[in-house]
């Protein structure tokens, strides 16, 4: 019987971290995109180091972030959390490691709104906050699940900063792609196989999705 | 009572405006493309910063140590390309800037738009678009109404009803208004006082009933006689009036009649 475990874990690490970064970064992407300061290019560059810093990078730095050693760390080692080699620990790895992927479909949405439409609203005594809600977020629908759907496809595929932050633990932090690499490592070949297919299967449905909602939504 | 006294740097010119505005008077704003009239409006809104003093009746809009945000500042604009809400009915443009949905729905009706007022902006075309926005500015009963190019997409029988029915709005409600516009028609229709702006500073500024008695009379070409309008060619622009306006009883096109600017 095959072990759909690691599939299940996956799935829901990426749902959490996809709806907890829906709300993180939607006032962060609002906020830089309405913003003129000359410290926009630098808290840009900043959000986007997880693009292109290897995962063993993000990985190494979490571990020690979320090692007893650190100020957070110990904070919920008090509390008897460990985060380390936990789930609570991929879903914080995860938080940082796909934060890009929803902020910036979110901010190019917003900037490419017609600047008028936004200012119509803070003419009619909008506050910044009821403009977003009411305003902006309607207009950036092909954005918006471009980034949902993209944070979640990329976090089910995450594999580097997984395995570093959580190892592999069965039913805890084996997500699938962790799976993978193990049943790789064993030979378990057919087994492998079998994930493989189903990674790759789910993969292109979640494309074919953003690109079949991108085009209703362009047609509309 | 407006006092404005803003200074802007544009590049190529500075924006340095200098002048009062009564309350309830309707400003024509006129000047040529890229002379800083729009940005006068928005410097005006608190849309864009500027340095100088606005003050609009008692309170202080910008000074040296602040500038009231734009929701603060009870104003309508109608935007050049009217800045419709894409996810919004007509209607809901409406109930969404303003609760007084009796004014709404008399807005809706004086500007013809009741019976497609569940349609969106997607849906209409630019002479609606251009209506919802004003309609839009309105419904707020702002105490200054700022205008960009406000009638350039409607034909001539709905720009004169709106243009009636807006005279009688802004005097009604004590509106102070400043409207952009190219069209002298406009200009002699709704505006008390004209402002003519050339690279960001004025240089005329006259009461219309002043530019009335300096140039009372203009030449005109008879372009066309349709129903109960009559177009006509004038110092290079055409431009449409009621043919009751018109004291001659026979007009064929090519005629060359005067015309008096009040009209």
């Amino acid at each position: 019987m095959m072990d759909l475990y690691p599939f299940w874990l996956s799935f829901k690490l990426a749902f959490i971290t996809t709806v907890i970064l829906f709300f993180i970064t939607l006032p962060i992407a609002w906020s830089i995109s309405q913003s003129s300061s000359r410290l926009k290019p630098f808290f840009e560059a900043l959000f986007s180091l997880p693009i292109v810093l290897p995962p063993s990078v993000i990985g190494f730095y979490m571990l020690i972030f979320l090692s007893k050693n650190s100020a957070f760390g110990s904070f919920f080692a008090d509390l008897n959390i460990d985060l380390a080699f936990s789930f609570t620990g991929i879903v914080i790895a995860s938080l940082i490691y796909s934060f890009p992927f929803m902020l910036q479909p979110l901010q190019s949405g917003f900037e490419s709104l017609n600047k008028n439409m936004i200012e119509a609203s803070f003419v009619a005594k909008k506050s910044s906050w009821t403009t977003l809600i009411k305003v902006a977020l309607p207009n950036i629908k092909p954005s918006l699940i471009s980034a949902i759907v993209i944070t979640f496809a990329h976090t089910v595929g995450e594999f580097g900063v997984v395995l570093m932050v959580g190892g592999s633990i069965p039913h805890e932090t084996r997500v699938a792609s962790v799976a993978i690499y193990d049943l790789v490592e064993q030979m378990e070949y057919h087994q492998a196989h079998i994930y493989s297919a189903l990674m790759l299967f789910f993969s292109f449905l979640v494309l074919l999705l953003v690109y079949i909602s991108n085009k209703r939504f362009k047609l509309l | 009572m407006m006092f404005i006294d803003i200074k802007k740097d544009l590049g190529q010119f500075t924006l340095k405006i200098e002048t009062k505005i009564e309350e309830g008077s309707v400003i024509a704003l006129m000047g040529e493309s890229g002379a800083g009239k729009s940005t006068l409006l928005r410097v005006l809104a608190g849309l864009e910063e500027s340095k100088g003093t606005i003050k609009f009746q008692d309170s202080v809009w910008l000074d040296d140590l602040k500038s009231l945000p734009v929701q603060k500042r009870d104003i309508g604009f109608v935007f050049q390309d009217f800045a419709l809400f894409e996810n919004m009915s007509i209607k809901e443009h409406l109930s969404f800037v303003s609760r007084d949905k009796k004014l709404a729905n008399e807005l809706l009706k004086e500007f013809k738009l009741e019976e497609i007022s569940d349609l969106y902006p997607r849906e209409l075309s630019g002479g609606q678009k251009q209506r919802v926005a004003i309609c839009r500015a309105l419904v707020t009963k702002p105490k200054l109404l700022l205008m960009d190019e406000p009638f350039s997409a409607l034909d001539r029988k709905l720009r004169f009803d709106i243009q009636n029915f807006l005279k009688e709005f802004l005097v009604k409600n004590s509106i102070t208004t400043v409207m952009v516009t190219h069209d002298k028609v406009d200009l002699f229709r709704l505006a008390d006082r004209v402002i003519e702006i050339k690279d960001g500073s004025i240089v005329l500024d006259k009461l219309k009933r002043e530019l009335v008695e300096r140039d009372s009379k203009i030449s005109a070409e008879v372009l066309g006689v349709e129903g109960e309008f009559v177009e006509l060619l004038a110092g290079g622009k055409i431009f449409s009036i009621k043919r009751e306006k018109i004291d001659k009883k026979v007009l064929k096109v090519g005629d060359l009649i005067e015309l008096s600017f009040d009209i």
